[in-house]
């Protein structure tokens, strides 16, 4: 039997944790609400029967407010999954609850799973779940999704939902309204909802949605003039009757609906009012004056520990492994083969050395990542969201816009798209843009391989200081954009705090080695393909002739023509010039394309000897400028596609890459001209 | 001989990751995020155990 089965829950709730434990998937999950942004598709594993389990996004409510709540109530009511598996975080149990209500309204069959029953009963409470069953007419089952317990079970009581002809458990019977309420819905589901000339499939639901004034719905069925008016009689009845508009009136009987539930089954050990232990760490990390300076000694902790011994042991390490130990085999067993010797040079130089040049920093990065995951599981980054949105807000920005911004600190394609979550499009635009400041993962080799040569005692400062930088960069260009070209409303931005958790080895894991896969498989094809064809740009002359001199070559004579734009940030050489301009394929072939310009790869040479060539082009006020400009010039090719597709217009694409680069180009002369004046070197 | 059979592989490979990557971009998937469509959110999207 085939069944569909589809997860609905309130943000953070553990939603794409469960559908990891049911998939046997590795999808990224944050301790921050609105990780899964549209709907993921996976199928169950351990059972005999096709089930199909959707992840939907995680919201408070069916309301078509907001884009997240239109995906999932198009999709429940489009698709008509068998079953909705509600979970719940059980530690938040009366707000988990009113979708609750709203999802059970919808008459598909309900499972509801009454997640993180383990910190319910680490705090001491008591939840009474029969109790929970019988106010809301549905099957309840416990789970602790993170640790896989009550999975099976909860698996297995929606199959029999599903498999049940009558479906008597899955529709709940349940009414959450007063009497007269009640009394209106039952009359308009009788007498307006079957004269619609588009057919109700729920007349409950559409005589509600109706009562209610949903808009949505009302496009949706094609709602006369003459219905409108029929409900309006019925509407200003109970408007009159409560003292309020339908929307809080119908919203109001369903949390007293609630209300009256769970004080019969829930039992709380402390009294409200006492600080949880979430609370007690928030009083210090959202401190109004302590807040910042923390998170700034954190993210400088994270860039001691991965830039410091550990994360140069493991440079050196891969550095032997892969120019000594594989270039040297390579370049061995291609002169017993008798290769020629441009077959050499590709082989060892072109593809080793632009590769290895990469690979090398990937364990420093997945060490860098490992730690980043550390915060954002354990909640932490969440209050960093919080501690920004302060400060943004007093900028007139929207705190809405940190989100993707620190998600642009992985990767900018998924960042810019999580601006999707911004309804005003001037928002929306402007995050896009301040998103592409963040230093994305791709960059850190190049920060990387620069700090190791110029900075070798004050490498975690100098890597931080560019993160910094990056930030300062995007909060300034958000105060100029929102006053000159993006002017308008900023939107209030509503975040919850999820509660402090103590992050898995497993979700640690999986941010860290997917980072390090991600990183190897980019090697073994963008970067490789990349690494060919600057070896063959490099080599031969535009009249395909060998040359003995790069600078003479297709490479060097274009790198020429673009090295004065460079010249006043202090790097004018050809070489790096075109490394700048490869790294529009992707930021990790800049140094890539260094390091096959500057011999990395042939015998003996190592990303020391690497560093010690460039020492000959670079100062370290030159390469702090390099790196300056390599954090916020434009975005690479995939990132490129992005911002044109979320955009929707070349015109606004074009002006975001111009002003990226723009900006990129006066923030590295300020640096290099100004440190000049200042007398650095 | 081996000159011809090891610059023809990686010529190969070469354009075969280009056309590859060109395809993948026009279907709208990231180069960032391997596997990962830009329809949906996040990286990772399509990993399985």
């Amino acid at each position: 039997m085939h069944y569909k089965f589809a997860l609905v829950g309130n943000p953070n709730c553990g939603k794409t944790t469960m559908f990891n434990e049911i998939t046997g998937s590795t999808q990224y999950v944050g301790n921050w609400p609105g990780v899964t942004i549209e709907k993921k598709e996976g199928k169950a594993k351990k059972f005999k029967e096709d089930i199909k389990i959707i992840d939907l996004p995680g919201i408070y409510s069916l309301s078509p407010y907001s884009m997240e709540e239109i995906i999932a109530r198009d999709y429940i009511l489009d698709e008509k999954p068998d079953v909705l598996i509600n979970i719940i975080d059980a530690t938040n149990i009366e707000r988990n609850l009113y979708l609750t209500t709203q999802v059970i309204e919808l008459g598909i069959p309900v499972v509801v799973a009454l997640n993180m029953m383990d910190a319910v009963e680490a705090k001491g409470d008591q939840i009474d779940i029969r109790a929970l069953e019988k106010a809301f007419g549905v099957p309840i089952i416990g789970t602790s999704a993170n640790k896989g317990k009550g999975i099976n079970e909860l698996l297995h009581k929606a199959l029999e939902v599903a498999e049940s002809s009558a479906l008597t458990h899955g529709t709940s019977a349940c009414k959450f309204y007063d009497e007269q309420i009640e009394k209106c819905i039952g009359e308009i589901e009788n007498t307006i909802v079957p004269s619609l000339t588009v057919k109700a499939q729920n007349p409950r639901w559409t005589a509600l949605k109706l009562l209610e004034g949903d808009e949505k719905a009302k496009e949706k069925l094609n709602v006369s003039a003459k219905v409108l008016d029929q409900i309006k009689v019925y509407q200003e009845k109970l408007e009159k009757v409560y003292d309020n508009d339908m929307e809080t009136i119908i919203a109001d009987n369903r949390y007293r609906f609630i209300s009256k539930s769970i004080s019969k089954a829930v039992k709380k050990k402390s009294a409200g009012g006492e600080l949880t232990v979430s609370d007690k760490i928030d009083k210090v990390v959202t401190h109004r004056i302590l807040a910042i300076p923390l998170f700034l000694a954190v993210m400088l902790g994270i860039f001691q520990i991965t830039f410091g011994a550990i994360g140069s042991f493991t440079i050196d390490w891969v550095d032997v492994l892969i120019n000594e130990t594989i270039a040297g085999t390579v370049s061995g067993w291609l002169e017993v083969s008798g290769a020629a010797p441009w077959l050499h040079d590709l082989v060892v130089n072109g593809i080793i050395g632009g590769m290895g040049s990469m690979l090398v920093f990937v364990p420093q990065i997945m060490i860098l990542f490992f730690f980043l995951a550390i915060l954002e599981d354990s909640g932490y980054m969440s209050r960093a969201a919080f501690v920004m949105d302060r400060l943004l807000r007093k900028l007139g920005l929207s705190g809405k816009s940190f989100i993707p911004m620190l998600m642009g600190f992985g990767c900018s394609v998924p960042a810019i798209m999580s601006a999707r979550t911004l309804e005003n499009e001037k928002d929306r635009r402007l995050t896009i843009i301040l998103t592409l400041f963040m230093s994305c993962g791709a960059k850190l080799p190049v920060y990387a391989l620069f700090v190791s040569a110029f900075f070798a005692k004050d490498q975690a400062w100098v890597v931080f200081s560019i993160y910094v930088l990056g930030i300062i960069v995007a909060v300034f260009s958000g105060v100029i954009l929102k006053k000159t070209v993006l002017k308008g409303e900023t939107a209030p931005f509503v975040m919850e705090l999820p509660p402090y958790r103590i992050p898995t080895f497993k979700g640690l894991s999986i941010h860290m080695l997917d980072r390090g896969k991600d990183f190897v498989k980019k090697a073994g094809t963008i970067i490789f393909a990349a690494a060919v064809v600057i070896w063959f740009a490099q080599s031969f002359s535009f009249s395909l002739q060998m040359v003995e001199d790069p600078g003479n070559s297709i490479m060097g004579t274009f790198g020429k023509i673009i090295a004065p734009f460079f010249a006043p940030l202090g790097f004018g050489d050809w070489k790096s010039s075109v490394a700048l301009l490869t790294g529009f394929v992707a930021k990790e072939v800049v140094v890539a394309t260094l390091g096959i310009l500057h011999g990395l790869g042939e015998v003996g040479e190592d990303t020391a000897s690497l560093a010690a060539t460039l020492q000959t082009s670079f100062t370290p006020l030159k390469a702090y400028a390099f790196m300056a400009f390599t954090l916020l010039y434009m975005p690479c090719v995939a990132a490129f596609g992005t911002i044109k597709r979320e955009m929707n217009s070349w015109k606004w694409t074009l002006f975001t890459v111009g002003y990226q680069t723009g900006v990129a180009w006066i923030v590295a002369f300020i640096i290099y001209q100004g440190g000049r004046l200042l007398g650095f070197n | 001989m081996i000159n011809w059979i090891i610059g023809g592989i990686i010529i190969g490979l070469t354009v075969f990751i280009i056309v590859q990557r060109i395809r993948s971009m026009r279907r709208g998937e990231s180069g960032c995020c391997s596997g990962c469509s830009v329809s949906k959110s996040q990286c990772h999207c399509d990993h399985k155990k």
